[in-house]
């Protein structure tokens, strides 16, 4: 049976990132870990740059992965919020500085500060000071769902045109149907993962769709891996456009 | 005014968010809050003052939406608004058709039954003798002198019951009028009908005149009482005409008397096979092309109707039930905040649910304000971070099995409650007996294995496995499951029992009936032959109350996990749907080898048979 070279690098750096015990990685880590099959097969070497790296590695990432853009690097890593990232760090290391912590995570510092106060404001993360007053921050001990980011929070990248885009591609997959399947909805934009979930995720906020759970017994493993999670984890499969057109 | 303290206790004994999901319309215990869903529940509220206006107008409804989004809560709303329109609708709610051999006879029972419930508006007692007053009305005002005239409107003027003021001759005479005048009116109108129909006000025909209104069948003696002839010998085409026809016949009385009745068509994902998703287009078709005064409506998941249901139906079914389509929408952070807020006021305070007490207003806000949220979302959520108060930030997780445990033990409930509601019925047995061989597990004398329904003799046999025991012995099994009420349909029954178990007793044959079908001592030759099979080895199962209630409730439950609609938050703050595999899992844990729980009786007896096989 033919392999699926794209689900190979996904798994393999998936792989790696378990074996690492990390949640991310930089990009010449990635590759330096990956084996040699798959790196000769995607002209891979450490000596290129990370930006030419990045542009091979980029459309195999699949659904699970994401790059990061810190501010001295670039990352490859699990798809996952801000606010998890941080979490997940702050798990692994309570008490950790906020400073300490921003310069560990593959992210700038604007959305790193707002992500971790909404944390804060939420009682996910709390706060305390040791004696030289340096606050160090420890997760809180119940364990709340994680905050969603409002629509102020969110950096808009649905512009009138991915918008547009969004509501042809609805209209077209979903052929006049209310409950548009949210996979072939992916397939048919071909955007990255990160993007398209990210515009899901503003059109949801402005209450321009509606997601729906749907049933996942009707889907096979690939379309509900291309459906998609909200931050609680919960799945949705179908939506609905409930916005102006 | 009760202080926090008294309110947090309150609210632990009356958990107002401890179930997101309605299992029944009829019993929805739930405030509703209009704005949720309101263009649905406005467009279906037109839809019926349509249909009351012009009985004989061809339309049905159809409510889209996905799991937990609120589909039976709305028929909630829409049974309760019934009460207030003008004229009053009469409300019935149809679960899923299991035998699709049976179209028209299920939902003339299922009619029937749900006409007969308590009517929620006085002065009659159910809502077929509210039919039945209004049809004595129009006839003996027809019939009446002035003086009498008079009585009459004065009594419909106070609210009163008017068939309590009829007594047996003039309601003689009133049957004698009805039939003249309707069936005059309307040639296709069924006479016999109209006579039971007369004879359900009398208190000693009334019972079984309700199980011939249902379309069961009678023994030889309520038969000859009723002036019935007796159904056992017809065929299942001339059963189906016969109780098509009462439905027509219903239905141009429905109209005639301005009493129209919304049928409600939920659960439908239980429909497995295409030849149940047909059998429902073919109920369709008929309420809405030919039954008059009946209105349908259908709850679907979306994404199953537009992938399954309207792939298997013919066009003429979905572009009529497509016409009045109505798609439910998830709340807004305002809605979120109003259903909290009319569930907290249905346990404390009016000033403590305004003020969203125990809860952050702000911070509830905020967790739903990322968009729409189905109703069921809302609810678990909440209830999630009520417990955390209410049990200082600890959390027990619930089980899969404890959840369908107390989901179950609530459905048995309400059927103890209502016994009458839930008639005996042979498909809802099958399936619950179904899943208990399926997935129960292995006895300590053996398993059956590939419990199947056969594909022949259907009419008597219900399932057939096998039972391996342990000394790698096969003994083939046979299930019939019998609940008419007939000495000649028993005596079938009986007669294919022994045949299956043939002159060397090699097989295990199992006869289980409900104990609300008894065989009278009358019966002698039916009698006999229970003897013989006994003597043969093979085994009887009455199914008391209690018992019967728990395999309807079992039945019943399958549906509600089909649907998704009983559900968990998983350690990770998922919600999420019990799968099949979960409640499979609780099948086994549950009912697996406890002979003193609901299958005790048949676990018992293969347990026996197994035994004595193995020797």
């Amino acid at each position: 049976m033919d392999t699926d070279p794209l689900v190979d690098v996904e798994q393999l750096v998936l792989n790696l990132l378990q074996k690492r015990e990390r949640d991310y990685l930089t990009v010449k880590q990635i590759v330096a870990g990956l084996p040699a099959a798959p790196r000769q097969r995607l002209a891979l070497t450490t000596s290129q740059s990370t930006a030419a790296l990045l542009s091979k590695l980029t459309p195999h990432l699949g659904q699970h992965l994401q790059v990061y853009r810190g501010s001295r690097s670039s990352y490859i890593g699990r798809h996952l919020s801000p606010e998890d990232l941080i979490v997940r760090c702050i798990q692994q290391k309570p008490g950790i500085s906020s400073k300490q912590l921003g310069t560990q995570l593959p992210m700038a510092k604007k959305p790193y500060i707002t992500a971790l106060n909404t944390l804060l404001k939420t009682g996910a993360v709390v706060c305390m000071l040791r004696e030289n007053h340096t606050p160090c921050l420890m997760v809180a001990d119940t364990h709340m769902p994680l905050p969603v980011p409002s629509p102020e929070t969110l950096e808009a990248i649905a512009t009138p045109e991915a918008r547009s885009a969004f509501k042809a591609a609805y209209d077209e997959v979903g052929q006049g149907g209310d409950f548009v399947r949210i996979h072939r909805l992916r397939n048919a934009l071909g955007w990255s993962p990160a993007h398209f979930d990210q515009i899901l995720r503003e059109l949801t906020a402005t209450y321009t769709v509606e997601l729906h759970g749907g049933d996942p017994s009707l889907l096979t493993a690939a379309e509900l891996r291309d459906s998609f999670t909200d931050p609680h984890g919960t799945l949705y499969i179908t939506m609905s456009w409930r916005g102006r057109p | 005014m009760m202080d926090a303290e008294a309110k947090l206790t309150l609210l632990k004994q009356r958990n107002p968010f401890a179930s997101s999901s309605v299992g029944d319309p009829w019993d929805s215990p739930y405030p509703h809050v209009p704005s949720i869903n309101e263009q649905a529940f406005d467009g279906l509220c037109h839809l019926m003052a349509q249909k009351a206006q012009a009985p004989a107008l061809n339309c049905a409804g159809l409510i889209l939406g996905e799991v937990g989004s609120g589909k039976t809560h709305l028929l909630g709303r829409l049974l309760t608004h019934t009460a207030t329109t003008q004229p009053p609708f009469a409300f019935a709610y149809i679960q899923p058709i299991e035998d699709p051999e049976q179209t028209y006879r299920y939902l003339l029972r299922e009619v029937i039954v749900n006409l007969c419930r308590p009517a929620h508006t006085a002065p009659y007692e159910t809502q077929l003798d509210a039919l039945l007053a209004s049809v004595c009305c129009d006839v003996i005002d027809r019939h009446s002198r002035p003086q009498g005239k008079d009585k009459l409107q004065a009594i419909q003027r106070e609210g009163l019951n008017v068939l309590t003021y009829l007594r047996p001759a003039v309601l003689e005479y009133a049957q004698k009028w009805a039939i003249d005048l309707l069936c005059r009116a309307y040639p296709e109108m069924s006479v016999r009908f109209l006579q039971v129909l007369f004879q359900f006000r009398l208190p000693e025909q009334r019972a079984t005149a309700v199980n011939w209104l249902k379309g069961d069948g009678l023994d030889s003696a309520e038969a000859a009482r009723l002036g019935v002839p007796e159904r056992f010998e017809a065929s299942s085409t001339r059963l189906e005409q016969e109780a098509r026809d009462m439905l027509a016949s219903l239905g141009l009385l429905l109209a005639r008397y301005r009493q129209p009745l919304i049928l409600c068509f939920d659960r439908l994902e239980n429909l497995e096979s295409g030849a149940q998703v047909q059998a429902f287009g073919k109920m369709v078709e008929f309420l809405v092309d030919t039954a008059k005064g009946m209105l349908p409506i259908a709850c679907v998941r979306g994404q199953q109707w537009q992938e399954r249901f309207r792939h298997i139906l013919n066009q003429h079914v979905t572009s009529r039930l497509e016409t009045n389509r109505f798609a439910l929408q998830g709340c807004t952070a305002e809605q979120a905040l109003a259903l909290v807020r009319s569930r907290l006021a249905s346990v404390l305070d009016a000033e403590a649910a305004e003020a969203m007490f125990p809860f952050d207003a702000e911070a509830l806000k905020q967790l739903f304000q990322s968009g729409f949220h189905s109703p069921r979302v809302i609810i678990a959520r909440v209830n999630e971070r009520l417990r955390q108060i209410l049990d200082a930030g600890v959390v027990a997780q619930t089980s899969p099995s404890q959840i369908l445990l107390e989901a179950f033990d609530r459905q048995v409930r309400t059927i103890l409650q209502d016994f009458d509601r839930y008639p005996p019925d042979r498909d809802r047995l099958r399936r619950a007996l179904g899943l208990y061989l399926s997935y129960s597990s292995p006895r300590s004398r053996g398993s059956i294995e590939s419990v199947e329904r056969p594909e022949t003799e259907r009419k008597y046999i219900d399932l057939v496995g096998t039972l391996q025991t342990g000394s790698a012995t096969s003994i083939p099994v046979t299930i019939l499951i019998d609940v008419e009420p007939h000495s000649s349909a028993v005596s079938a029954s009986l007669t294919r029992g022994i045949d299956c178990l043939g002159p060397e007793a090699s097989g295990l044959v199992v006869y289980v009936r409900d104990a609300r079908c008894p065989l009278p001592p009358q019966w002698k030759t039916t009698h006999e032959k229970l003897q013989r099979f006994k003597a043969l080895g093979g085994q009887v199962i009455v199914l008391d109350r209690e018992r019967a209630a728990r395999w309807y409730a079992l039945a019943l439950l399958s549906y509600a996990v089909r649907e998704g609609d009983i559900t968990l938050i998983t350690a990770e703050q998922q919600l999420r749907a019990i799968s099949q595999d979960e409640f499979a899992a609780f099948i086994q844990q549950a009912f697996g080898g406890d002979t003193e729980f609901a299958f005790g009786e048949i676990e018992t007896r293969l347990g026996q048979s197994g035994g004595s096989a193995a020797v």
